[in-house]
């Protein structure tokens, strides 16, 4: 239920007032609206101010039990920054910097609570295109930069550049399929002894799509697989496709 | 406060804990025991307020703990600080599970039925139990009345803005503004979070 004044309602989102069809309703809102996420962010630290009021001794046996747990539980992998491609797009038309928003509000609907900062963290992205262009013109030109060329059976085809000198990689692909909302490609390095590790997700946004991927290391090849949405912290589905990666 | 830029203006002062948030995005375990001094009293408290159920409430706050685990690593500092980003997660978890609860054992409409007596008493009660914060607790107190009841059954109570519509007897939208007044009022009564 929208009322006259959307703003009113980060009041009661940043209180957890709102249900959920209305927290999703609010959040489309939000992801065309910089304003209302820069509002709802500032009451938010309002509500953070009232949990902090209410403070208690936390139960005895409850940390170790949660250090424990976090020792063996392995964290997400951060976000991509979005597509250099696009990066360079959005400058010139707003619409698509909305239509990425939107993309990261939805994520962040699903996680819960988090849609301000995932609001936040997309301004953010722009403001680093420029550097993130830098690395691209950098890989692009390094002498030992190998191309390995895919054309993929669920759709269009990838490459891998990589530059061990550089310790440098990057991964573009050419008509993606896009996934359901719930779903992402999520690309991994395989290092000798198959230990995996993520090299960030990829969501299904433009025709021709460009990821800086993080320092491949000793990584011999690069994996894709289909993850829920939020990305996993090991691959939960066989790859879709691997490419080896040249070594030094 | 007119000293404070908002979020994403890249200027916001870092704190303890948002450095610790970083260590803890970078993997660091001892990082992640120092953050957990820090805010398992704060999630464990309001996790109690909102449940009123002590043993549920330590499983929220051992769940909330571990999302901040593994989700560091998309934590932003520039974005929002590190408490703001942790009490978020754990007051929305707190809810759910409340609501959850009230759901499951059909309890909402008899919530709503006491709601209208219940309501002004528990709001002075539940203002003057907050003791650990004294700034946190005058800063509420110098809200009218009028904006300090939807807050605090909101945040406090995990009462949706229909329940409290319903509870004061007042339209919708005068909720919803209520509650972004008393947030916005008590932001520049506090400041932003450690």
């Amino acid at each position: 239920m929208i009322t006259a004044d959307p703003h009113d309602l980060a009041g009661a989102y940043a209180a957890d007032a709102l249900t959920g069809e209305e927290r999703e309703t609010f959040l489309r809102h939000v992801a065309d609206c910089p304003d209302c996420a820069t509002e709802t962010a500032l009451q938010q630290e309002a509500a953070a101010w009232l949990a902090l009021a209410a403070a208690r001794t936390s139960p005895p046996g409850l940390r170790e039990r949660v250090l424990a747990e976090a020792a063996r539980t392995p964290q997400l992998p951060p976000t991509l920054p979005a597509q250099a491609g696009e990066r360079r797009r959005r400058r010139s038309t707003p619409r698509l910097v909305h239509l990425a928003l939107a993309a990261s509000l939805a994520a962040a609907a699903a996680l819960g609570g988090l849609a301000a900062w995932q609001h936040q963290e997309a301004r953010q992205t722009r403001q680093e295109a420029a550097s993130q262009a830098a690395d691209f013109a950098r890989l692009l030109a390094a002498p030992d930069t190998a191309f390995v060329k895919k054309d993929l059976s669920y759709g269009g085809s990838g490459t891998v550049a990589v530059s061990r000198r550089l310790n440098q990689a990057a991964y573009f692909c050419r008509g993606l399929t896009p996934l359901p909302a719930d779903k992402i490609y999520q690309l991994w390095y395989v290092a000798p002894g198959n230990k995996v590790r993520s090299a960030g997700l990829l969501r299904a946004e433009s025709t021709l799509q460009a990821v800086s991927l993080p320092p491949p290391d000793t990584a011999a090849a690069l994996a894709v697989t289909v993850e829920p949405s939020t990305g996993s912290a090991k691959p939960t589905t066989d790859p879709l496709t691997t490419w080896l990666l040249p070594t030094a | 406060m007119a000293k404070r830029q908002a979020p994403g203006a890249g200027h916001i002062r870092t704190s303890e804990t948002d450095r610790l948030l970083v260590s803890v995005a970078a993997g660091s375990q001892d990082a992640f025991a120092r953050l957990y001094d820090a805010a398992a009293g704060p999630i464990y408290g309001i996790a109690c307020r909102v449940l009123q159920d002590p043993a549920r409430a330590e499983e929220v706050t051992q769940e909330v703990m571990l999302e901040v685990w593994q989700s560091a690593p998309r934590y932003r500092p520039e974005s929002g600080h590190a408490m703001t980003w942790m009490m978020t997660i754990a007051h929305h978890r707190a809810v759910d599970s409340v609501r959850t609860l009230r759901r499951s054992a059909e309890r909402e409409r008899a919530v709503s039925q006491h709601e209208s007596t219940l309501a002004f008493d528990d709001v002075v009660e539940t203002v003057e139990a907050l003791g650990e914060r004294e700034q946190v607790r005058s800063c509420l107190k110098e809200l009218t009345a009028e904006l300090r009841q939807p807050v605090v059954l909101a945040y406090y109570q995990g009462l949706t803005h229909t329940e409290i519509a319903a509870a004061l007897s007042l339209p919708l939208g005068t909720v919803k503004s209520r509650l972004r007044r008393a947030l916005t009022r008590l932001r520049h009564c506090l400041g932003a979070p450690p």
